[in-house]
C-alpha cells in the first residue's frame, strides 16, 4: 500500500505541476485541459478496487487553489466520482477499451456539470452557458487525455483488472 | 470469516471517510462564497497563486514559445495565393494610409479657411486649386468653380489665412485668380494701427509694395494690413497682411513700404471666393490687435517680435477678434 501511496503522491504533483505549465499552451477553444482531473479519474479507473478518496479529495482541493474556484468545489466533485465510478468500473471491466472510454467520458462528464452546478450555485457562472462553452468541451478533452494515460498505465503501469465481461481486452491489444 | 469482517470494517471505515471528506468539501465551499474576498479561504487561495506563480511564469514562456511555433507553422504552410492576397491587401492599406492622410490635411486647410470665415464673418465658395500657371510674367491661379457656381470676376479670394488674389475670369466651371503678387495686381488697402489708406501692388519680383502712404504717417513693421473696400473691388475688411520692411529714404516723401501676405501662395490647395463680409464682424473697424503680427507668414513671424503693445481699451467686438485671431494665428 505504501508504495501506491508514493504512486499516487508522485502522480499527483506530477500532475499539478503539468496543469501550471502546460494546460494554458494546451487550450483549445474554449477547453483547456485540466490535468488533475485527468489524474484523478486515471487512478479511479486503473484502480476500481481501491477507493482513493484522500487522492480525489486533495487533487480536488488543489485544483480549486490554483485555478481560481471556489475551495471545495472540484473535491466534492471529484469525491463524488471516485465513489461511484470505481464501483461501476469493478461491475463493467476496465479491460475492454471502448467500455473505458465510455466511462472515463460519462464519469468526467457527471463531474463537470456537478462542477457546472456548483458555479451556478454560488452565481459566478450561468448553468447552461457553463455547460455548453466549459463543461463539454472540456469534458471530451479531459476524457481524451484520460484514456491515452489509462492505455498508457493500463499497458504498461500495470494497471490492475478487474475482470467483468469483455470481448475485446487490454490482452489483446498490441502495440507494435 | 476474520477476512470478511476486515473487508466490512473496511468498507464502513471507508464510506465514514467519504462522508467526512464530502461535509468537509461542502463546508469549504460555503465559507468561501460567505467570506468575501478577505476571507481566509480567498487568502490561502491567493497565497497558492503566489507560490506557483514562478511555475506559472515558466508556462507562460511555454504557451508563447507555442504561439510563435504555430505562427511560424501557419506562415510556412501558407499557400502562395494567401502570400498574394496579403500582398494586395497590404498595398491596398498602404494606398488607404496615403489617402487618409490626405484626406487629413485637406481638412485641417479647410478648418482654416473656415475659421477665417467664422472669424471675419465670410461668405462664399470653398474651391479647390487645379492650376498654376507656368510662368513667371503672370501670377495666376485656376480654381475649379466656375460661372455655374455662382463665381463672378471681380470677386475677392481668401486662402487659409488671408487674402490672395481677385477673380480675373470665369469659365462654366473653372475660375482664374490674379494673386496679390501678379504685377498687374491692385488692392486698397488700410493699415489697421493707423487707418492710413494706401494701394498695395504686386510685383514681378513676387512682393507686394504698399504705396500712396504718405509721409506723415507711422508705419511700423508688424502692421496689419487689411482692405479698405474703396474702390468696390474687394470688399472692407480682408485681411492681407504684415508690413515686414519700410524703407525711408531721406529726403523722399514717399516710402518702399513691403507686406507679406498672411497666405503663401505656393502650397494653396484650397481657397475660398468671398461673396459678401458680415457688418459685424469686419477686421477694418477693429482696433489694432496685440497678437495679430504673429502670423504664420515667416517674414511676419521675424518682425512681429518689434510691435510695441496697442492700446488695451478695445471695445467687446474687439477684444472678441482678438481672442479669435490670436486663436487664429496660432492654429495658422
Amino acid at each position: 500500500m505504501s508504495a501506491d501511496r508514493t504512486m499516487l503522491a508522485i502522480v499527483g504533483v506530477v500532475a499539478a505541476i503539468l496543469q501550471l505549465l502546460l494546460a494554458p499552451a494546451l487550450t483549445f477553444g474554449d477547453a483547456m485541459p485540466s490535468f488533475i482531473v485527468v489524474a484523478a479519474f486515471a487512478v479511479m479507473v486503473l484502480f476500481p478496487d481501491e477507493r482513493h478518496y484522500v487522492f480525489a479529495f486533495v487533487m480536488g482541493i488543489v485544483a480549486d487553489l490554483v485555478g481560481q474556484s471556489p475551495v471545495g468545489s472540484t473535491a466534492f466533485c471529484l469525491l463524488v466520482c471516485s465513489f461511484a465510478l470505481p464501483m461501476i468500473v469493478e461491475a463493467v471491466g476496465n479491460e475492454n477499451p471502448f467500455m473505458a472510454a465510455l466511462l472515463i467520458f460519462a464519469g468526467i462528464l457527471v463531474m463537470q456539470v456537478l462542477f457546472c452546478i456548483f458555479l451556478a450555485v454560488f452565481g459566478i457562472l450561468g448553468f447552461i452557458d457553463g455547460l455548453a462553452h466549459v463543461a463539454i468541451p472540456c469534458a471530451i478533452y479531459d476524457a481524451v487525455i484520460t484514456f491515452i494515460v489509462y492505455l498508457v498505465g493500463f499497458r504498461f503501469g500495470g494497471g490492475r483488472s478487474s475482470g467483468g465481461s469483455s470481448g475485446m481486452t487490454m490482452q489483446n491489444i498490441r502495440f507494435n | 470469516m476474520p477476512l470478511r469482517f476486515n473487508e466490512r470494517e473496511s468498507a464502513i471505515s471507508g464510506n465514514f471517510l467519504l462522508i467526512v471528506l464530502l461535509v468537509v468539501s461542502l463546508v469549504l465551499a460555503a465559507v468561501y462564497s460567505a467570506e468575501g474576498e478577505g476571507g481566509p479561504l480567498h487568502a490561502v487561495q491567493s497565497a497558492a497563486g503566489v507560490v506557483t506563480s514562478p511555475i506559472r511564469t515558466a508556462g507562460a514562456g511555454i504557451q508563447s514559445a507555442q504561439t510563435a511555433a504555430q505562427t511560424t507553422l501557419d506562415d510556412l504552410k501558407a499557400d502562395p495565393n494567401t502570400i498574394s492576397d496579403l500582398k494586395a491587401q497590404n498595398e491596398e492599406l498602404r494606398q488607404m494610409v496615403s489617402e487618409l492622410e490626405e484626406y487629413r490635411q485637406e481638412a485641417e486647410r479647410l478648418q482654416g479657411i473656415q475659421k477665417l470665415s467664422d472669424t471675419y464673418g465670410i461668405e462664399g465658395f470653398t474651391c479647390h486649386v487645379i492650376g498654376v500657371t507656368g510662368e513667371s510674367w503672370n501670377r495666376v491661379l485656376t480654381i475649379d468653380k466656375g460661372s455655374d457656381d455662382g463665381i463672378s470676376v471681380g470677386l475677392p479670394v481668401m486662402g487659409t489665412s488671408g487674402l490672395v488674389g481677385q477673380v480675373k475670369s470665369v469659365t462654366n466651371t473653372t475660375a482664374e485668380v490674379r494673386l496679390l503678387q501678379d504685377s498687374a495686381s491692385g488692392v486698397a488697402v488700410l493699415i489697421q494701427s493707423s487707418r492710413a489708406e494706401g494701394l498695395l501692388k504686386g510685383n514681378i519680383d513676387g512682393l507686394l509694395y504698399l504705396e500712396d502712404v504718405s509721409a506723415d504717417v507711422d508705419v511700423k513693421v508688424g502692421d496689419v494690413v487689411v482692405t479698405s473696400g474703396v474702390g468696390g473691388g474687394y470688399f472692407r475688411g480682408l485681411i492681407v497682411g504684415t508690413v515686414v520692411r519700410v524703407e525711408n529714404s531721406n529726403g523722399q516723401a514717399i516710402r518702399q513700404i513691403v507686406v507679406a501676405p498672411n497666405d503663401a501662395v505656393s502650397g494653396l490647395e484650397e481657397v475660398m471666393v468671398v461673396t459678401s463680409v458680415s457688418a459685424k464682424k469686419n477686421a477694418a473697424d477693429a482696433e489694432p490687435k496685440e497678437e495679430s503680427a504673429e502670423s504664420d507668414s515667416k517674414k511676419a513671424s521675424e518682425s512681429s517680435e518689434e510691435e510695441t503693445n496697442t492700446d488695451e481699451s478695445a471695445d467687446e467686438s474687439s477684444e472678441e477678434e482678438s481672442v479669435e485671431d490670436e486663436e487664429y494665428d496660432e492654429e495658422g
